[in-house]
């Protein structure tokens, strides 16, 4: 197990991932003070589409607004981040519930919960988190208010970021879902389980000792795919008007204004690369890690051995 | 005009927006468009006109590129076509206008005929303007101002019985043409060279009669017959429209150009790449994106003028906001504050970049010949404080968080919105919020006004100051502000009965100018429009109103 982790891939993508990831957190108290130079809604009147710099507010250049791309790129990977991972653990617990109790359970229990996952993925997606942003975002201000009276930070922008990756991981279980189930369906058949419920072993042991080791593997793939897919959702969503609210960045939307200043006239090509070099380490860096764990937490791996 | 009833630019515009995708995906394109050589070396014009065309039926017609054909093969009693585009005498020869200033009787032009050959007639124009008005459309209330039009169409839309011999329009004999005005417009000569005033030949349209009008393909080759410098001869839909020279025109012989090519193409970058490939020699609209490079490289042939348009934010005037509420834009004072404490120049040097005059008043100035504005607001931090103080928020203190809303397919007005609430953050101490919605919702919400602060536009519809004072009468149902001010309705009302053209001026002046004092809206700029024209091309000269003497162009070998 300890030498699986250290495994070619598993150090490089949670390497560069962990990088990244560090790099936007660390940033954060520059990010978001207007005193600092990389503040991301910091207007530098003169450096209105700078060229990179030395400086360090002029690393990634400056955007159409004269702001340091670098706090913007640093800040909006850390709301890109956050949305991604928050949706796809959502996504994650619910949808592996879902699809555990279902695929054990059977019958009229699963029956019902995979009907409404039909229905559900019938139903444009799109549809189904703009309902939740309307359903859930109003509500969410006014508890937010309430508890912290804007004393911290603006309740309206932090409802915005919530409910933004609550819905889009309440939309993202459906596959999980099904994945879950259909693992569950195979592994309930096969030899081992029934040797083990033939041995008398309790339904508990039996979940938890055969079947969810056996799991793992697919949730992990399938959760670092889940946490670009959210990150590219908040971009369309953010284009529709019903993500997250300007002027704070996203890498979606920062890669967006970037396609936006690609002109066959004149090319500002450090608005669209940084933004996109970072999204790209990311998502490159999710999938070598979750191919490496897969491999690593996957129960069959040591079978040979035997 | 009674109607205050006026369609917002924002439509005919419309199309432009959808066009700022990657251009990557379109370059290719162009390796297929070289430029064609002309048969037997006569100078055909091809150019881009913008979108694809909507409709030539009079009619129907409002958007700006179906305009520009109109203007190439049909033409009215007068032509925007003299100096600075006055309407000079086309169709007719001259024009009498009785001491009332309320009768007009034209002297139509003898030697005017339409393209099949037959005399032009003051009966096309009565056929023409009574089909306006019994089959109506987008700009039917243009004609309301003639005497009985109005109430013609009332009773025609209510299905009641209507006389058309109670409207002002006779043709006393073929070449007369005499008509009566409810009350005087003094811009009357403007009106009738705009194309829902053009002629129609009626014996070429019998077959397309459907119900009290006609079905457009009446517009089409070969059944079109039209009566303007050029014919339309082939229409091959979402490709070309080819027009070719009308030697039936009573001005044939000062026509230049013995052709002209409509080329089709919906999208706008495509559409640069193709003018840069020498496939035509005239876009019509340069994409958002390139635009401002190009005039950063002075490049050859790009164009700019200002436009017919102001874009301006829209402050929501009611007492209460939408959530229910106190509105602190209800007092004069904050929506003036908020007006002042913005530096207008920073958006025209960095976001628009096209070099558009930054506005302190609502109507761009030097558009309309003999009018002009009363000074507006400037940018005086100062007193822009003092102002917020006198209401109640000193340093901001107390001041609401209020959302700035825009059309998020908009990137432009996204920016602009972001300085927005840095500069008034920066200057004011007050915090805003930016709120971008799809652009159907951003519509709706404007008209119903369920919003606080909107970035909006308004282009005229028609060479007068009124096309954009009307917006602001407290009747109107396109205030989205809903400032209501009787002052105002008064001013507006008594320059509608003014027959002297000075003194209506002076009322409007005085009107617009309590618009741009008291706050309803706040200019930022005035628009400009770029295009693209290849040096061979002779005198094409844009302006605001995209309007093209299609006479007098040429191309020099």
């Amino acid at each position: 197990m300890n030498r699986g982790l250290l495994s070619p891939r598993i150090i490089i993508g949670g390497g560069v991932l962990a990088l990244v990831l560090l790099a936007c957190l660390i940033a954060l108290p520059w990010t978001l003070s207007s005193a600092s130079s990389i503040y991301y809604d910091g207007q530098h009147g003169d450096l209105v589409r700078g060229v990179p710099a030395l400086n360090p507010a002029g690393w990634f250049g400056y955007d159409t607004l004269g702001r340091s791309l670098l706090g913007r790129c640093l800040l909006g990977g850390a709301i890109s981040l956050m949305i991604g991972i928050a949706a796809a653990a959502i996504a994650v617990v619910v949808g592996t519930f879902v699809g555990l109790i279902a695929g054990y359970t059977g019958g009229w229990v699963d029956s019902a919960l995979m009907r409404t996952v039909d229905v559900m993925y019938g139903l444009p997606y799109i549809l189904l988190v703009i309902l939740f942003k309307i359903a859930l975002e109003t509500p969410m201000t006014d508890g937010l208010e309430r508890l912290q009276h804007g004393n911290w930070f603006s309740s309206a922008q932090a409802a915005n970021l919530i409910v933004m990756f609550l819905s889009i991981g309440l939309v993202g279980w459906l596959t999980m879902a099904r994945v879950v189930r259909g693992q569950v369906l195979a592994l309930r058949g096969l030899p081992f389980v029934e040797a083990a419920r033939a041995l008398g072993l309790p339904q508990r042991r039996i979940f938890m000792r055969h079947i969810l080791p056996n799991l793992v593997g697919p949730i992990t793939v399938y959760a670092t795919l889940t946490v670009p897919s959210a990150i590219l959702q908040e971009s369309f969503l953010s284009f529709l008007g019903v993500g997250v609210r300007l002027p704070l960045p996203t890498w979606g939307s920062l890669a967006s204004d970037g396609v936006a200043a690609l002109s066959p006239v004149k090319f500002y090509w450090w608005m669209l690369l940084f933004p996109c070099l970072l999204l790209m380490a990311a998502l490159l860096g999710l999938n070598f890690l979750g191919d490496g764990l897969r491999d690593v937490l996957d129960p069959k791996k040591d079978a040979g051995k035997l | 005009m009674e109607s205050p009833i006026r369609h917002s630019g924002i439509r005919r515009r419309l199309i432009g927006l959808f066009l700022a995708l990657p251009p990557i995906l379109f370059a290719p394109l162009c390796s297929s468009c070289d430029r064609r050589p002309d048969p037997a070396g006569a100078a055909v014009f091809r150019f881009i006109n913008r979108g694809d065309i909507i409709t030539l039926d009079l009619n129907q017609m409002s958007y700006v590129q179906d305009f520009r054909v109109t203007y190439a093969i049909r033409e009215g009693l007068f032509s925007p076509t003299g100096v600075n585009f006055a309407p000079e005498p086309a169709g007719a020869t001259s024009v009498d206008l009785s001491p009332d200033k309320r009768t007009y009787t034209f002297h139509l032009r003898p030697q005017a005929k339409w393209s099949n050959g037959d005399p032009v007639v003051a009966g096309d124009y009565v056929f023409s303007w009574k089909l306006m008005l019994d089959s109506p459309g987008e700009y039917t209330y243009l004609l309301h101002g003639i005497e009985g039009a109005h109430a013609y169409g009332d009773a025609l839309a209510a299905d009641e019985p209507a006389d058309f011999e109670s409207v002002g329009i006779k043709a006393t004999d073929p070449h007369t043409l005499q008509v009566t005005l409810a009350k005087p417009i003094t811009y009357f000569l403007d009106l009738i060279a705009f194309p829902p005033f053009y002629p129609r030949h009626e014996p070429s349209m019998r077959p397309f009669k459907e119900g009290r009008g006609y079905n457009s393909r009446y517009t089409r080759p070969p059944a079109v017959v039209t009566n303007g410098p050029f014919v339309l001869t082939d229409w091959q839909f979402k490709k070309r429209l080819r027009l070719d020279r009308n030697p039936n025109y009573w001005d044939a012989g000062n026509v230049k150009l013995s052709a002209i090519e409509n080329v089709t193409n919906d999208n706008a970058l495509s559409q640069y790449l193709q003018f840069e490939a020498g496939a035509v020699r005239y876009i019509t609209e340069v994409p958002a994106d390139v635009a401002p490079e190009l005039r950063a490289q002075h490049k050859v042939g790009f164009s700019t003028c200002t436009a017919f348009g102001t874009f301006f934010l829209t402050l929501n005037c009611r007492p209460e906001l939408p959530s229910g509420q106190k509105n602190p834009l209800n007092d004069t004072r904050v929506r003036q504050a908020l007006a002042l404490s913005i530096d207008k120049s920073f958006i025209t040097e960095n976001i628009s970049r096209l070099g558009e005059p930054v506005a302190s008043t609502y109507i761009p100035p030097g558009t309309l010949p003999g009018y002009t504005s009363l000074p507006g607001l400037g940018y005086d931090v100062k007193r822009a404080k003092q102002l917020l103080a006198d209401a109640g928020f000193p340093e901001g203190r107390g001041f609401p968080k209020l959302p700035v809303l825009y059309n998020s397919d908009n990137s432009l007005r996204a920016r602009v919105a972001q300085v927005l609430k840095q500069q008034w953050k920066q200057n004011l101490g007050i915090d805003f919020e930016i709120e971008g919605v799809e652009v159907k919702t951003f519509k709706e919400r404007n008209s119903t006004k369920n919003y606080t602060i909107s970035t909006v536009a308004w282009y005229g519809d028609y060479p007068d100051v009124s096309t954009f004072t009307d917006k602001y009468l407290s009747s109107s149902n396109q205030n989205d502000s809903d400032w209501q001010n009787p002052e105002y309705d008064g001013l507006l009302a008594q320059a509608a009965s003014e027959a002297d053209a000075t003194k209506r001026f002076d009322l409007l002046r005085r009107a617009e100018n309590m618009i741009n004092m008291q706050v309803p809206i706040i200019p930022i700029f005035h628009y400009v429009n770029a295009s693209m024209i290849d040096p061979s091309v002779e005198g094409m000269t844009i302006n605001a109103r995209s309007l093209i003497n299609w006479k007098r162009v040429a191309i020099k070998n």
